[in-house]
């Protein structure tokens, strides 16, 4: 069932001026499929309402040379937090490592959490091995 | 063709998961599949979910994975759930306070980052102003516009020498093309006049109303003798032997 009325996915370019604005994802894609529009639109709306601009995209899956792709309108982007539009977390964080905004403390915090994980399955890979040494000596 | 009770197992993906022994009593035969259309003695749960095209074979031992519709939020605290305490992440201490101070400094620059982005947006919102940007935009036509007169104006010189030049050019030309053409007409009518000379001089000898009787008298008196012979060493004999006359009806006669 196609959306009704269908509206372009670059935006609609209508604006609500007193609502509150905000730069959100809209997940397009399909079932297990994600893929995401960057678009500023009043913050009351649903996800799948008309947006007013769409500010870039991003493909959560990585592709075959394992990268993320993500595009963004930064002049629009700089436009809209100009007016006052309000980036949401995911999207600041995307932004802060693209490098336009600070690094979000959820990135540094999934960073280490990700190091300390690693750190542990190599010193519990480590330990396996002395153990399997050990019962080898002492057979 | 195929018994219309039998027993289907069913299993669940999701939250909900659990193994549910459903009775089916109707299917529709289509194109060797069949699609489930009712299933007896289920909840509503069941009913509003199942994918119309998914196939339930004759086959009783056949198991089928049915997804089930989330609970409605209408519906009250499953019993399996009722008591079920959720567990809270626990975050370490260390984590939490440098997450605090990591948080701190974000907000700090966020804010800074986001005034300057909205002082940016009024400078612009003045400095791209319709009107300012009309004036300027005027002033800029008012510039090109002076330079392209400029430019006009230079090639309106040159194009005035080339035009002159070839104006000079096509007259002359002009001039020999119509001097060739008075002498080809000149030519002509030389031409002409001679014919008309040399017609002149045989137009004496013709009959005319005047001389008509003359040249019949003329014609009928002298007999001209056209008779003329050759003979093997290419000599002509004109006027040395006489008319012979043949009496035609005596050659037909003759010949019967």
């Amino acid at each position: 069932m196609p959306r009704m009325p269908l509206h372009p996915a670059v935006g609609t370019g209508k604006i609500n001026p007193f609502a509150k604005k905000v730069i959100r994802f809209v997940r397009y894609g399909c079932t297990n499929r994600p893929f995401y529009h960057i678009v500023v639109m009043e913050a009351y709306k649903g996800q799948r309402q008309p947006p007013t601009e769409q500010l870039g995209s991003y493909d959560s899956r990585v592709n075959v040379h394992n990268e993320r792709l993500v595009a963004f309108n930064f002049e629009r982007i700089r436009y809209w937090l100009g007016r006052g539009a309000q980036p949401t977390k995911s999207v600041a964080e995307l932004l802060g490592l693209a490098g336009f905004f600070p690094i979000h403390p959820r990135s540094y915090m999934t960073a280490w959490r990700h190091r300390r994980l690693n750190d542990k399955q190599a010193a519990q890979a480590k330990d396996a091995e002395e153990e399997s040494k050990e019962a080898s000596q002492t057979s | 063709m195929f018994s219309k009770k039998f027993n289907l197992i069913i299993l669940t993906p999701n939250k909900y998961e659990m193994k549910a022994i459903v009775r089916y009593e109707q299917f529709i035969l289509c194109e060797n599949m069949l699609r489930v259309t009712k299933l007896i003695g289920s909840s509503t749960l069941i009913t509003g979910n199942l994918v119309s095209c998914e196939c339930a074979a004759t086959n009783s031992l056949y198991s089928q994975i049915i997804r089930w519709k989330r609970k409605p939020i209408w519906l009250p605290t499953a019993k399996s759930k009722m008591f079920r305490v959720p567990v809270k992440p626990v975050i370490p201490k260390e984590d939490n306070d440098e997450l605090q101070r990591l948080s701190n400094i974000y907000r700090t620059y966020m804010r800074s980052l986001r005034k300057y982005m909205i002082m940016i947006g009024k400078k612009n919102e003045i400095q791209f102003d319709h009107s300012v940007v009309e004036a300027a935009e005027a002033a800029d036509f008012e510039k090109c516009s002076a330079i392209n007169n400029e430019w006009n104006e230079e090639i309106a010189d040159i194009r005035k020498y080339r035009l002159h030049k070839e104006r000079t050019q096509r007259d002359v030309g002009n001039w020999w093309r119509m001097k060739n053409y008075k002498e080809m007409l000149a030519e002509n009518q030389e031409k002409v006049e001679e014919e008309v000379r040399s017609v002149k001089k045989q137009a004496e000898s013709f009959i005319t109303a005047e001389n008509i009787d003359q040249a019949i008298e003329e014609a009928l008196t002298i007999v001209i003798d056209h008779n003329a012979a050759i003979d093997h060493d290419g000599n002509f004999y004109k006027g040395e032997y006489s008319d012979t006359k043949i009496d035609i009806k005596q050659e037909r006669q003759l010949k019967q």
